[in-house]
């Protein structure tokens, strides 16, 4: 029934690191500003866009966002805004991670932000100490360094152990 | 038509499960636990008919999953779907809006896509379908109706485990799978940070010397001036211990206790403006000026007035641009009507000219109501007359609008919300007293009531003699409405017009009869510097 609807529009085929293709219309691909580049550059005379680091499921929540955002573009920023918020609302982590990467790569700005603010929520109650587990990042103070930082800091250490 | 008999089978079953499952809970008043012989039989039935379902859809054309999906809704609430090449499920409700485009639209056409489901997705709360799954399987079962090659990973099954043993805790979203965030880029901490709410910030800042050096760096700074900007909090002293600042934070309603080793101790010294995240202190002798981010101890003692007036003055700050970045101007005016500006970037004081006659002095300031500013023009209450004298902090125009009091008002302040002027009172009528907003009607210069605190609040106040200060003049009020036995503490907001109380305590030891002496409201702002 869907196949059936003729569309003039436009399409380019994007095609997912597991070798799934997705045929999308242009104004759809123009919420990516790398796919916009590509096309501004005429780089998409290739009949598939290839897309090594994004697999199918990843790219088709992508692709979803740009839908809804690239139609709504005119319309209530209202709709758009509660788009938003329930596009990450019940997502895992696993799959916000691949969504992140994704929508970096593609360089699209406003999943970007949403998505970076829902790790930013994620972590915002956690102990530093477990953030800096998470992303594995190597703590380069002194005890003595560490513990000045957290005076410098007590304030927001409060409720804290 | 196979598909429509299973389905409907289906439905049946888990209808059965489902009252079951009600029943036994009636009965025990509790959850079921885990010993159900009977039900694991039919569960593991039920998942061997999921399978072959699976299998079915696996070799079925798109078109068939909206099939399924129109029979799916049958169940309550609705199954979650998920992709074979993934581990990862994901809320139907969240992409149902995107899932007929990409099935029924033709915008996105997967080719070859291989759709299938899985509706053993963990879903708090009254989920009893998904619940009995959860509670009587093992984490193996779901390996079962994994349609993928793959294996999920372990850590999904520990996490999908434990969720089986706490089948009611809500969804544990905040799990975070320590391998895979290793190799999130480094050029995207930058984004999430910037997003952290101001004290989480503060406190990651014990994270690396790289997460603490943020707070200078400029590709963060511009970072944190891309979002929008939120609620403003509060700088308060308190009655009993004038020495020690609190802040409130509004959004998590949270007080905080910061240190400004920079600022005299001996003296008393109170906080009377704020601009771009930066708050102005006057000690209490009126002699010396002080500048600081309370978030970040940046802190500056301004050079001596050239003027030496010791009487009490009204203070207003303004920016220069956008952001503290720019620079800012500090205002006093005192009641004979000298006057001077600091402008930081010159770091000196200056004298721009007379007060015209116009306005009328001696003035009677009003030393409760800090200056609201509008742009660059900052507003001041005056008595006799009453009414509100302005400054316009760039072209150095003095004005004085005359504007009748409300009657019956006390311990009123001025606001201001997006460019409305305000006015914040006691209304007090023979012994019932209300918090009341009024606004200027710029035309006729009149106040005009717009909202007052809820009665079921005012009568609290009720024959008692009740005084108020009040905080902040932009967007969000923070009111202290104090009596011989009551303390409250309540925000407004301007635009919502609602009426919140504040929790907790003012100081860090909760003493007894603290209420604020004083404050002021300050965007928190991570990268502003005195």
């Amino acid at each position: 029934m869907a196949s059936s609807i003729e569309n003039n529009n436009e399409k380019l085929t994007l095609k997912s690191s597991d070798g799934e293709e997705f045929l999308v219309e242009k104004h759809v691909a123009l919420q990516s500003t790398l796919l916009q580049n590509m096309l501004d550059s005429d780089c998409s005379s290739a009949d598939v866009i290839p897309l090594p680091k994004i697999d199918a499921r990843t790219l088709a929540l992508v692709l979803g966002y740009c839908k809804k955002h690239a139609d709504a573009s005119s319309s209530k920023q209202g709709e758009l805004n509660s788009f938003d918020s329930e596009f990450l609302k019940d997502m895992d982590m696993g799959a916000l991670f691949n969504l992140v990467l994704a929508a970096n790569f593609m360089e699209i700005k406003g999943l970007l932000d949403i998505a970076a603010q829902k790790i930013a929520d994620t972590i915002k109650d956690k102990p530093h100490q477990e953030v800096r587990e998470i992303f594995h990042v190597e703590n380069d103070y002194t005890p003595e360094e560490e513990a000045a930082v957290r005076e410098e800091n007590r304030w927001a250490f409060e409720g804290f152990p | 038509m196979r598909i429509d008999c299973r389905e409907r089978k289906r439905v049946c079953v888990w209808g059965v499960g489902r009252a079951e499952e009600r029943e036994r809970e009636e009965e025990e008043g509790g959850p079921v636990g885990w010993g159900m012989e009977g039900g694991l039989a039919m569960l593991r039935q039920l998942i061997g008919e999921f399978e072959e379902l699976l299998e079915l859809y696996h070799r079925s054309p798109p078109h068939s999953y909206l099939h399924l999906q129109s029979h799916s809704q049958l169940l309550q609430p609705p199954p979650h779907y998920q992709h074979s090449t993934s581990d990862v499920a994901f809320d139907f409700d969240a992409i149902s809006e995107l899932v007929p485009h990409v099935m029924q639209c033709d915008i996105l056409q997967p080719r070859g896509i291989r759709l299938c489901f899985i509706s053993l997705d963990d879903k708090p709360g009254e989920d009893g379908c998904c619940n009995i799954i959860m509670r009587a399987g093992k984490p193996g079962n779901f390996k079962m109706v994994e349609p993928s090659n793959k294996p999920p990973p372990a850590k999904k099954s520990r996490k999908e485990n434990n969720r089986g043993r706490l089948p009611d805790a809500t969804c544990s979203t905040e799990t975070m799978e320590h391998q895979i965030w290793k190799e999130f880029p480094e050029d995207l901490f930058e984004a999430v940070i910037a997003r952290l709410p101001v004290a989480s910030f503060f406190r990651f800042r014990s994270v690396c010397s790289k997460w603490n050096s943020m707070l200078t760096s400029h590709s963060f700074s511009q970072q944190c001036a891309q979002l929008p900007q939120t609620q403003p909090w509060f700088y308060t002293i308190a009655h009993e211990n004038v020495s020690t600042g609190a802040m409130y934070d509004p959004t998590l309603k949270k007080w905080h206790h910061p240190t400004i080793p920079s600022l005299p101790t001996k003296l008393i010294v109170l906080p009377v403006a704020s601009a771009g995240g930066l708050v102005c202190f006057l000690d209490s002798g009126h002699r010396s000026f002080y500048v600081c981010n309370p978030l970040t101890r940046s802190f500056k003692e301004l050079p001596a007035r050239s003027v030496k007036v010791w009487s009490r003055v009204a203070v207003g700050m303004t920016l220069n641009g956008e952001s503290s970045t720019g620079g800012y101007k500090i205002l006093w005016v005192s009641c004979d009507g000298e006057y001077e500006v600091y402008d930081s970037m010159k770091n000196y004081w200056t004298r721009p000219g007379n007060m015209p006659p116009s306005i009328t002095v001696p003035l009677d300031l009003s030393f409760g109501s800090q200056a609201v500013s509008i742009g660059g023009t900052l507003y001041f209450m005056r008595y006799d007359p009453d009414g509100i004298i302005s400054y316009n902090m760039v072209s150095g125009v003095w004005q004085q609008f005359i504007i009748p009091a409300p009657l019956d008002l006390s311990d009123h302040t001025l606001a201001e919300c997006g460019g409305r002027v305000l006015l914040v009172g006691l209304l007090t009528k023979n012994a019932a007293t209300c918090v009341c907003i009024w606004e200027l009607q710029k035309m006729t210069l009149l106040w005009t009531e717009v909202d007052r605190m809820p009665n079921v609040w005012c009568l609290e106040f009720y024959g008692k003699h009740v005084r108020m200060t009040c905080l902040g003049n932009k967007g969000l009020l923070l009111l202290s409405l104090r009596s011989r036995q009551m303390n409250r503490l309540v925000t407004y907001d301007v635009v919502s017009r609602e009426w919140v109380k504040v929790p907790g305590s003012v100081l860090p030891r909760g003493k007894k009869r603290q209420w604020i002496a004083g404050g002021t409201a300050f965007h928190p702002c991570l990268a502003a510097s005195a």
